[in-house]
């Protein structure tokens, strides 16, 4: 903050000089207690181009002032010493309501635009010349040298003043500055102003937000968008269902338009989400249980194991350690040896404005699991496999993806292309296989 | 403000029975008797009036697991259908985190509802009056995805004189036994193999009739009977056999197995429409050689003898 006293002030002596002239033709016994006052406002040089910063305004804060300003033309005197005396008028007796509070001690610090470049080291806190209880700051130097007015904006700050408790309420600086070391010789002076202030408090209500939603998409790359948002992905009328097709062990049936499989149900699973949420979000799921499995099976069936009988009617979960030891793990499928699992392909950013979103940089916030990578890499596919997690319960809900480890941890509309795949085996029983999976999205605030 | 926080549903499914787990970070040292978990269909701020989500009650809702701060009950008086509240006796909070997992939660029923979970601390202890912290979830009703597929039956079948285990080729459907004797046996060999995806399995029989010169028949083994050169016999078997010396045993990763009349080595016999092998489950395949013994009296009136035969493989779906 500052406040620039030029041809105002000076404006403002003038009208009162003309007042006072006025009253000497008027008066002749007031002239000279008024020639005493108007020697005493110009008793020395006015500071031209003076001003007074402050950190800040607000009401009891403790805040740091510079004070800036030129000498006057012609000035060629040293300067050894300065007093700053904090009033709450410009002129005339020195009352101290509205002025901060000196520090007794203060870090004090200078440009470099001073012609000498001596440092003011000493700091002392005094009464003010014309009124007042230690509101005034006195520095002084040693150095005899002149100043002078080849450079400008010379600047001299203090520090650890403290505001008064009342906003909106203006005080002056009064600079004096004196060739010698003792506060005596005044060689320049001027006035200067500031204030408190009221500090404006800006309020706004941002409520949490997550949008999340399933789906089925005939969408199979990373940049067609599905629909502006959640409620294009569910109004879609594709409805919630994947059709891998007609399996068997002649070749790998995987879900999409490109499913050699299916010729109707054509699509992916989507699932898209939306939050504001600091710490992210995270999307897990689970395989809905069906007499007591979460399989890929004949509903009604009794499933033998997880992954090894292939005579029942339960098509064998994806886990490369085929135990679970480790949760689901990715694995690739071979023709005719009974598998079934789901990856994600990619990430499809096709609906993502509010930031760059680029699968193909690796610029998205909502990253894939590992074992649920398509491809390991930012390429769009199912090269590295598939997994699956048949067990449900608590035990048996994976994730799939997370932003909680990027560096934006909030998502707008970024979508995981899902992809189902299955292989018969020869003596996988003939029927119609189903299974359901719930997809969870929580959010952490 | 409660820090952290955050809401997993562990079935997000409308209308579904659940458990609801609430997680956050306190961050104050405040005198808490009691929380209140309000579910709100419109927005999360604390002040506005709650709109409640269709179908949601807590009522019956189970504090199952609590840590960080504990002690609580479920304070079934001042819980509604859709404000939860603990209670304790006043104790002041450290600051950490905390986690309250509530069973038999029903969810509402609108898909793809999102639903805000209001949190608040009191000092009460009935959640009443002032709060001395506060935060907001939020989660979403979802559906499921429905994944589905079709396996449609097959029984893989294939006859020759030999053929592959996977019935990927098959060649010949010919065998000349030569000439008979009277002092030797006539012997030669065909294949068979078979696969199906049946729950019941399949059976693999044979038709045909002994070998047959216009009138004249070389009489087929009714029973199981070693070869006799010298007496008119005709018969077969699926077995290895060294006397004499002709056929292989079964090979590949299946299940079926031999019927009993054929499956002695050393011993022949021909029924027509008997069943040879079969599987009572799905099967991978089986390779099966059959070998055919023929040996002739000196009384066996002379002619071209010749018989055809026919296999069947059969599986109920």
């Amino acid at each position: 903050m500052s406040t620039k006293y030029k041809k105002t002030l000076l404006e403002r002596f003038r009208t009162a000089a003309l007042w006072v002239k006025a009253l000497i033709l008027a008066g002749m016994g007031a002239i000279p207690m008024l020639s005493a006052s108007l020697s005493r406002v110009y008793a020395a040089p006015v500071l031209p181009n003076r001003e007074a910063r402050v950190t800040t305004t607000q009401t009891g804060a403790t805040f740091n002032i510079t004070f800036e300003f030129d000498l006057p033309t012609g000035f060629a005197n040293s300067i050894q010493s300065m007093e700053f005396e904090f009033c709450d008028q410009p002129l005339g007796t020195c009352t101290t309501t509205q002025t901060p509070t000196i520090p007794a001690a203060s870090t004090v610090t200078q440009n470099g635009n001073w012609t000498n470049a001596t440092a003011f080291g000493t700091y002392t806190r005094t009464n003010g010349d014309n009124g007042g209880t230690n509101n005034q700051i006195q520095v002084s130097r040693t150095q005899a040298a002149n100043e002078t007015t080849a450079t400008t904006d010379r600047s001299i700050s203090f520090t650890g003043l403290t505001n008064q408790s009342d906003p909106n309420e203006s005080y002056y600086p009064r600079i004096r500055i004196y060739s010698d070391t003792g506060f005596t010789t005044l060689v320049a002076e001027g006035v200067v102003a500031q204030s408190t202030a009221r500090q404006l408090t800006v309020n706004a209500r941002v409520q949490e937000r997550l949008d999340f939603c399933t789906g089925v998409s005939a969408v199979d790359d990373a940049t067609t968008t599905l629909g502006a948002d959640c409620a294009a992905v569910t109004a879609n009328g594709l409805g919630n269902t994947i059709d891998i097709g007609v399996v068997d062990a002649s070749q790998v049936c995987v879900s999409g338009p490109s499913n050699p499989c299916e010729t109707d149900n054509t699509y992916n699973g989507v699932a898209m989400v939306r939050t504001n949420a600091f710490n992210g979000v995270v999307i897990d799921y689970f395989a809905e249980q069906n007499a007591g499995s979460g399989q890929l099976k004949v509903a009604g069936a009794t499933c033998t194991d997880f992954f090894t009988t292939v005579t029942d009617q339960c098509f064998n979960a994806a886990d490369s350690n085929s135990d679970y030891s480790n949760g689901a793990n990715q694995q690739t499928f071979s023709a005719g040896t009974e598998r079934f699992g789901m990856t994600v392909a990619g990430v499809n950013c096709g609906s993502t404005s509010a930031y760059t979103c680029d699968f193909s940089t690796g610029s998205y916030n909502l990253v894939r699991d590992t074992e649920y990578d398509g491809t390991g890499a930012n390429t769009f596919g199912t090269s590295q496999g598939f997994a699956w997690d048949a067990r449900g319960g608590t035990t048996g809900v994976d994730r799939i993806a997370s932003s909680a480890g990027s560096s934006v941890k909030v998502v707008e509309d970024e979508a995981l292309i899902m992809k189902f795949a299955a292989t018969a085996g020869v003596t996988t029983p003939t029927g119609s296989y189903t299974v359901t999976s719930t997809y969870i999205a929580t959010a952490t605030f | 403000m409660l820090l952290d926080r955050s809401l997993q549903v562990f079935d997000p499914r409308a209308n579904a029975v659940t458990s609801h787990t609430f997680a956050f970070f306190i961050q104050s040292n405040n005198l808490v008797g009691s929380m209140a978990f309000e579910y709100c269909a419109n927005n999360p701020f604390f002040d506005d009036v709650c709109v409640v989500p269709t179908g949601l009650n807590l009522q019956s809702a189970s504090l199952d697991s609590e840590t960080g701060e504990t002690g609580f009950t479920v304070d079934a008086l001042n819980t509604t259908a859709n404000r939860l509240v603990i209670t304790r006796p006043p104790t002041v909070t450290n600051f950490g985190p905390s986690q309250f997992v509530f069973g038999n939660v029903v969810n509402p029923t609108g898909i793809n509802q999102t639903v805000y979970v209001r949190i608040t601390l009191h000092g009460s202890t009935d959640a009443s009056g002032p709060r001395t912290d506060q935060g907001a979830v939020v989660f979403v009703v979802s559906r499921a995805l429905d994944t589905r597929a079709y396996v449609p039956p097959h029984l893989t079948f294939c006859a020759g004189i030999t053929v592959a285990l996977d019935c990927s080729s098959a060649t010949g459907f010919y065998i000349n036994l030569g000439e008979l004797s009277k002092n030797s046996a006539n012997t030669g060999t065909s294949q068979y193999a078979a696969a199906t995806n049946d729950l019941s399995g399949y059976t693999v029989s044979l038709y045909g009739v002994t070998m047959t010169s216009g009138t004249k028949t070389i009489p087929a083994l009714a029973s199981p009977s070693a070869s006799m050169p010298g007496t008119s016999q005709f018969g077969v078997n699926l077995r290895d056999n060294n006397v004499p010396d002709v056929g292989t045993e079964p090979t590949g990763p299946g299940t079926a197995s031999l019927a009993s009349g054929y499956a002695v080595p050393n011993s022949f016999k021909f029924t027509s429409g008997d069943i040879l092998s079969s599987a009572n489950l799905p099967t991978d395949f089986n390779r099966v050689t059959i070998s055919y013994l023929v040996n002739a009296s000196p009384a066996q009136p002379p002619g071209i003898y010749n018989a055809t035969f026919t296999f069947v493989a059969v599986a109920t779906f």
